[in-house]
């Protein structure tokens, strides 16, 4: 069941300022693991994506490559799958910036609900940036 | 399995041709190491193990003599090849356990939100053009992109964008300064990851008018 927001030290301040109703029957835990990937992981990990499942992926690029407009495409085609390759490819520090833009605009219980899954997923690859760890 | 450029090597030891290999999975990773004869289960311990270090170096040398002295950097880059995928292993088991609703009500939420939408689709973007193999190709047009967003169709048309963000940013003289730092930052040398480009997203969209919006004449990038 999904009723945990995992919040960093900064972030907590801004979901305090929600209003009451937004903040109710969810459970705040501190976010301590910092275990962020340096860019040389990020931009190993964009080289081994692999999108084989995922063809909208390659839609979405060619609407780019032919002129639309970033602001003008949705996702409405686009599974919720794809977050399985997408969230690993960014990171926990690509993570960070969709949970700062929640934090700024939730409006409702389902962003609410939103923001604690993007937080989960965020912890959990904090958890496994930590526990692998070979490189210096 | 791709193939990463070399990172630049200083003088006499810089790598002209060899081209350090990406592996998008276990079973290549391994069939690459069994090639090369040499345990896959090894591979970390050449951190503390100056022994073990010095075999995979000599294994490399031997199967890519046109290394010219820069196995090192081989066996760093295997290293975290390696690291990534045992990591992304793990992300994947984590998924299974976690409630099915966080995936789904993210989504919701990216789909909600425009902006949180652009900077998903940039990552998206991103990791396709990666995937097609477009490779460093894929930073700067990411770049034009946000920089198309954010100071409209004209400038980032017109732009070279990573090499000339300067006369870029200097041509937006009229654009609020706020934007144009971050148009700065968005172009700058130091911000080279997609999540770094991402963050640029909030302030797209900010001019007023038909300007506002991603667009222009775009770099070449590998067709599909």
């Amino acid at each position: 069941m999904l009723n945990t927001i995992h919040l960093t030290a900064e972030e907590k301040p801004q979901f305090d300022n929600f209003s009451d109703d937004l903040k109710e029957g969810w459970t705040v835990e501190d976010e301590t693991i910092d275990a962020y990937e340096p860019p040389e992981v990020l931009k190993m990990r964009m080289q081994m994506v692999d999108l084989d499942k995922y063809p909208e992926a390659l839609t979405i690029l060619e609407r780019l490559q032919s002129g639309e407009k970033l602001m003008d495409i949705n996702l409405n085609d686009v599974g919720d799958d794809i977050l399985r390759e997408l969230a690993f490819t960014i990171g926990a520090k690509g993570m960070n910036v969709l949970i700062r833009s929640v934090l700024k605009s939730a409006k409702t219980d389902e962003d609410v609900e939103g923001l604690a899954g993007m937080t989960l997923i965020r912890h959990e690859i904090l958890e496994t940036n930590a526990s692998i760890s070979y490189t210096k | 399995m791709i193939s990463d450029t070399a990172p630049e090597a200083p003088g006499e030891n810089r790598l002209e041709h060899f081209e350090f290999p990406v592996f998008r999975n276990q079973r290549e990773f391994g069939e690459y190491m069994s090639d090369i004869d040499y345990d896959v289960d090894r591979l970390h311990t050449t951190a503390d193990s100056v022994g073990d270090r010095e075999d995979l170096m000599a294994a490399l040398q031997k199967k890519y003599p046109e290394l010219n002295g820069n196995a090192s950097k081989l066996v760093e880059h295997l290293r975290l090849n390696h690291q990534e995928l045992e990591r992304k292993e793990s992300w994947f088991t984590k998924l299974k356990k976690m409630p099915g609703r966080a995936m789904k009500a993210t989504w919701e939420t990216v789909k909600a939100h425009p902006y949180i939408t652009a900077a998903v689709v940039l990552g998206i973007t991103a990791a396709a053009l990666y995937y097609t193999g477009a490779g460093a190709t894929a930073i700067s047009w990411i770049k034009a992109k946000v920089m198309g967003s954010l100071l409209g169709e004209g400038v980032a048309g017109a732009g070279e964008v990573v090499a000339e963000a300067g006369e870029v940013v200097a041509e937006a003289g009229e654009v609020a300064g706020n934007v144009a730092d971050a148009v700065g930052e968005a172009a700058g040398a130091a911000g080279e990851t997609i999540p770094e480009i991402m963050e640029q997203i909030p302030n797209a969209g900010n001019l007023p008018g038909a300007g506002a919006g991603a667009g222009g004449t775009l770099p070449t990038v590998p067709t599909l």
